[in-house]
């Protein structure tokens, strides 16, 4: 226990301060007193026994010194001693105190401001219980690229959850509109459809009332609903007795037994969750239509690859008992790979461009820092004449460059505050976006930071600094001073370094930005201006006996359709209206089987062709400007009693029929007869035979980055519809003034169907390029950034140097050497310090750039053009930080600067 | 400063100032330099002012106390005294002092004969 009392006591000393000196002084002032009486009773002189006594004492100041080190806590009170110190002499010199902290702010605080992004999305564990054990369960479907995570069916899905002897859990879901009434207006909400078991599969419960129960699986028992904190707040004023509330969801009701809590989380967010039941004999319950997503919960000690044969095995009996199911596999991953996979690439390049800015910014602190020695010489003198020994000075000093970062980091922390709060402008760019907060975790990141960089920039100023070279020539110098020729080697080293770094960022951000302009001149296939779009919903009772042998859409829909296109396109100022299955840049998403007739039928399905489809009416491809290539567009004279015609584009045509002309071929979009399981065909099934009438040109449906895939155009009147396609209207002016009227005419032709997710072409167009364009503008600041800082730190070195060789200059300019040659020799020190950095910076940037191609679209992360043109920019810079100095060399006065000697 | 020497200097010194309240009772710190001198028949020759560093930490550690009186020659001074805590710390270093000094001189002596 004895420590704890000597800490106590120690800490009791810290605070007496100089009382128990004093005490000390005269304890042994009485104890000399007794020895000199000692020595004079042994017969000595009264002089000699005072000295003798002092010696047998010994140094008074020594054992003052060690009895304080004892009294109180040395370490702190030289801190706090060394803390007082240096933020005098930051205030006596603000200039240099700013320009540091706002350095140290900018690269701390983008650190901080990026690491709670890449905590909260990306660390931070999924908030279920053992979220480690969840895993995504995918379909695979043998001979189709692209497909290697799809969705599943139904009755595939119950049997995997039945017979597997791997799972804790398995759940299915997918996400869909609905429309909600009852209200003045109807509104669109989003639901997630999901199989009773997938809260209890993710280890979630309600915050209030009761999860689904497995009977609620059965059709006639599902009209139950669980909705979201925010939807309860909105729609029930946070009523706690929400049970006895209904919704209306596509005209059935629902009653409320749950309220998730607010910070629920899954990737794909909902108003509402409702249990998955099928309608007896509905064709979405079938092996035809795969559409739903899994998540699975792995039993404790089971493994992915037994897991994954487990499945695998279901799945070939499946196959076995429906011959369709051919080919069909199941795969897994974790589910925080796929829920947080796509973001990392990007969150991980941003880290590493912030990181160097931060790097650079140490070296810009360590140049001025060693730039502010040339200053300090005296103080430094003075100081160690007084007794300050090599390691005292060394550790002021270090104390002074971590007070520094500390400030820095703690204006960082503000910025990266302020700079947080913008984040939801970046909308649903980040899952888990609500999950970035300044936490303790980010706090001890920004403490780390602050002190290991405080550490990097000031250790080796603090080294050279603290050397006492010369106490005497340097006082006498009489504050003249130049600095060593290794400390001036050392900050050339520095810029050199800080140039490379600079190249490296710039390389990252130059590529970035090259890659977004490519994206940018993607031609989309389309064009996006005056166009508005909105979706709609039409509830099932638009088409209440779903029949496999209709052609066309029933006549409830197309009546729908027919009515509202032709009355937007009366309204002034319409040019075209159209409406289509699904729009460009949303994803690709319904896909059919392809025939040609030209060519012998394929041996069996799994090897049939693919083709995106898409259902269209009206003016859809005049309103988006898709250009016909040859033949014709669909148009009115396209109804069910005509000749079926379809329009495909071009990708299909080169696919297909690469040079010949597509047009007057006959293909199919189901599959014929022979080629279906005995017994699977509906009696009288006979598949439409369609004649390609035009080509159009490409558009893209999927991601911008991606090619357009192969694609059919059918009218609806003739082939397969949806039921929530969009409308698309393109506008003389500005198309959203067109909003309210639309909304008018919808709500007269049936008032139950909203008009939902109303954008405009652009702002589709703009959304779909929202990560690449956020990515090129925070690597385009870190960029700036890095340039500025390799500016000033090239243009401090060489000014420097010129004020060091303001007499060699006068000297040169009094032999005669012309204006000029001075301004070409100072210009090129300086550009022989940037070239070397810049090739350090390129080897580096070779090498480093590669780890970007996740996040680049069209270019190579080597690409020369990039490189070179970073080049030259950096070489500009680097000219005009040279170019001031090299300015003020050549206006030297030779009379002047050899007086100065 | 040499951390090594200091230390072993430091526990022994600790250990002398123990014994020597131990025997004698309180006493200021000319008393406690006086004695230990006189005990080694003065072949320990301290610097005086070293004990005071030496009676702080002692007085920390709630092995002594301390308590102002006046002097023989009339002069006010600083008595130190044991505490129980003291004893048990004197009781315990001493032995451990023992076995080592035993140890060294079997291992010394030994070493002699060989």
């Amino acid at each position: 226990m004895h420590w704890f009392h000597t800490v106590v006591a120690r800490i009791k000393g810290s605070a007496q301060g100089s009382a128990a000196e004093t005490e000390l002084d005269e304890e042994l002032q009485a104890h000399a007193q007794l020895l000199i009486e000692e020595k004079i009773r042994q017969g000595m002189s009264p002089e000699d026994a005072r000295h003798q006594a002092m010696l047998t004492l010994g140094n008074h100041a020594r054992i003052r010194e060690e009895y304080r080190r004892q009294a109180g806590l040395p370490f702190f009170e030289v801190l706090m001693q060394d803390m007082r110190y240096c933020l005098r002499t930051l205030r006596r010199y603000p200039g240099f105190a700013a320009v540091a902290v706002i350095t140290l702010a900018l690269g701390i605080g983008a650190n901080t401001a990026m690491f709670s992004i890449v905590n909260g999305v990306l660390l931070r564990p999924l908030p279920y219980s053992h979220p480690e054990q969840l895993v995504s369960v995918f379909s695979t479907f043998s001979g189709q690229e692209g497909l290697e995570s799809g969705s599943t069916s139904p009755p595939d899905f119950r049997t995997l959850r039945q017979r597997n002897h791997t799972l804790a859990g398995l759940s299915a879901y997918y996400s869909t509109g609905m429309n909600l009434t009852g209200a003045a207006q109807p509104e669109r909400v989003r639901a997630l459809i999901v199989s009773a078991d997938y809260f209890s599969t993710l280890g979630v419960q309600p915050a209030m009332g009761r999860n689904f129960l497995s009977t609620e699986e059965q059709w006639g028992s599902h009209h139950v609903a669980i909705v979201s904190n925010a939807f309860w707040r909105t729609h029930f004023n946070g009523d706690l007795n929400f049970s006895a509330s209904k919704l209306t969801l596509d005209g059935e009701p629902y009653s409320v037994i749950g309220v998730m809590s607010p910070d629920f989380y899954v990737e794909m967010p909902a108003q509402v969750w409702l249990p998955m039941a099928w309608k007896p004999h509905d064709n979405y319950d079938s092996h035809n239509n795969y559409f739903l997503s899994m998540v699975g919960r792995l039993r404790p000690g089971v493994t992915p690859q037994q897991m994954f044969s487990d499945l695998n095995a279901i799945m070939l009996s499946i196959a076995q008992q429906f011959p369709e199911n051919k080919g069909i596999g199941a795969a897994l991953k974790p589910l925080r790979e796929v829920w947080l996979g796509d973001v990392r690439p990007a969150l991980m390049v941003l880290l590493g461009a912030v990181a160097f800015v931060l790097l650079i910014a140490c070296v810009n602190l360590a140049n001025l820092l060693l730039a502010r020695s040339a200053t300090r010489r005296k103080e430094i003198a003075i100081r160690s004449a007084l007794g300050a020994n090599h390691r005292r000075l060394l550790r002021q000093f270090i104390t002074e460059s971590i007070l520094l970062s500390c400030l820095g980091g703690a204006v960082g922390l503000a910025l990266a505050y302020f700079s947080l709060r913008l984040l939801p402008l970046a909308g649903d760019l980040l899952p888990r976006i609500q999950q970035v907060r300044l936490d303790g975790w980010v706090l001890l990141f920004t403490a780390a930071i602050s002190v290991i960089t405080g550490l990097l920039f000031g250790l080796m100023p603090a080294f050279r600094n603290s050397r006492a070279a010369g106490v005497n020539e340097t006082l006498k110098e009489g504050g003249r001073y130049s600095s060593s020729a290794s400390t001036q080697r050392f900050r050339t080293a520095l810029v050199i370094s800080e140039v490379a770094l600079a190249t490296v960022l710039l390389a990252g951000s130059g590529l970035a930005i090259r890659s977004f302009a490519r994206l940018l001149s993607v031609d989309p296939g389309f064009s996006a201006d005056h166009v508005l779009t909105f979706s709609v919903n039409l509830p099932a009772s638009y088409d209440p006996q779903p029949d496999p042998l209709r052609i066309g859409a029933p006549p409830r829909v197309t009546e729908f359709f027919e009515q509202l296109l032709s009355r937007i396109e009366q309204l002034p100022g319409v040019k075209d209206a159209g409406t289509v299955s699904s729009l460009p840049l949303q994803g690709e998403s319904w896909g059919k089987f392809f025939f040609p007739l030209d060519r012998p039928l394929p041996v069996s399905m799994d090897k049939g062709e693919h083709v995106q489809y898409r259902a269209v009416l009206g003016h859809y491809f005049e309103g988006l400007r898709i250009r016909l290539l040859r033949g014709r567009l669909l148009n009115e004279h396209d109804i069910p009693n005509a000749p079926y015609a379809v329009v495909i584009n071009e990708a299909l045509a080169r696919r297909d029929w690469p040079g010949q002309s597509p047009l007057g071929k006959v293909v199919l979009l189901s599959p014929p007869v022979s080629l279906l399981p005995p017994g699977l065909a509906p009696p009288g099934y006979k598949p439409q035979q369609f004649t390609v009438v035009g080509v159009v040109s490409d558009v893209h449906y999927g991601r911008m980055q991606e090619n357009a895939l192969p694609t059919v155009y059918a009218s609806l009147l003739q082939h397969d519809f949806s039921l929530s396609p969009s409308i698309t209207i393109r506008a003389a002016g500005d198309p959203t003034l067109l909003v309210s009227s639309i909304r008018g005419i919808l709500a007269q032709i049936d008032k139950n169907v909203p008009m939902a997710r109303v954008m405009t072409m652009n702002e589709i167009m703009s959304s779909s390029v929202a990560q690449p364009r956020l990515e090129a503008i925070l690597l385009g600041f870190f960029g700036s950034l890095a340039l500025l800082l390799a500016g000033i730190g090239i243009y401090g070195v060489i000014a420097y140097s010129v004020s060091q060789r303001t007499s060699e200059i006068g000297i040169r300019m009094a032999l005669g050497a012309s204006r000029f040659s001075v301004l070409r020799m100072v210009l090129s020190q300086g550009l022989r310090l940037a070239s070397m950095g810049l090739g350090i910076g390129l080897v580096l940037a070779l090498a480093l750039t590669r780890l970007m191609s996740g996040i680049l679209f069209g270019i190579s992360p080597t690409d020369p053009a990039t490189f070179v043109a970073i080049l030259v920019i950096l070489a500009i810079i680097a000219l005009l930080a040279c170019f001031l100095p090299a300015r003020r060399a050549t206006r030297v006065d030779p009379m002047v600067a050899l007086r100065y000697e | 400063m040499p951390d090594a020497k200091t230390d072993v200097l430091q526990g022994t010194l600790d250990l002398m100032v123990l014994k020597t309240l131990h025997a004698l009772g309180p006493l200021h710190g000319y008393g406690i330099a006086r004695r230990i001198e006189q005990v080694s028949d003065n072949l320990l020759q301290l610097n005086q002012g070293t004990l005071y560093p030496a009676l702080l930490r002692l007085q920390q550690r709630k092995w002594i106390t301390a308590k102002w009186g006046i002097s023989e020659n009339n002069r006010k001074a600083k008595f130190y005294n044991i505490t129980a805590a003291g004893e048990k710390q004197l009781a315990r270093e001493a032995e451990n002092w023992e076995r080592i000094a035993a140890v060294m001189s079997r291992l010394l002596g030994g070493a002699q004969e060989v």
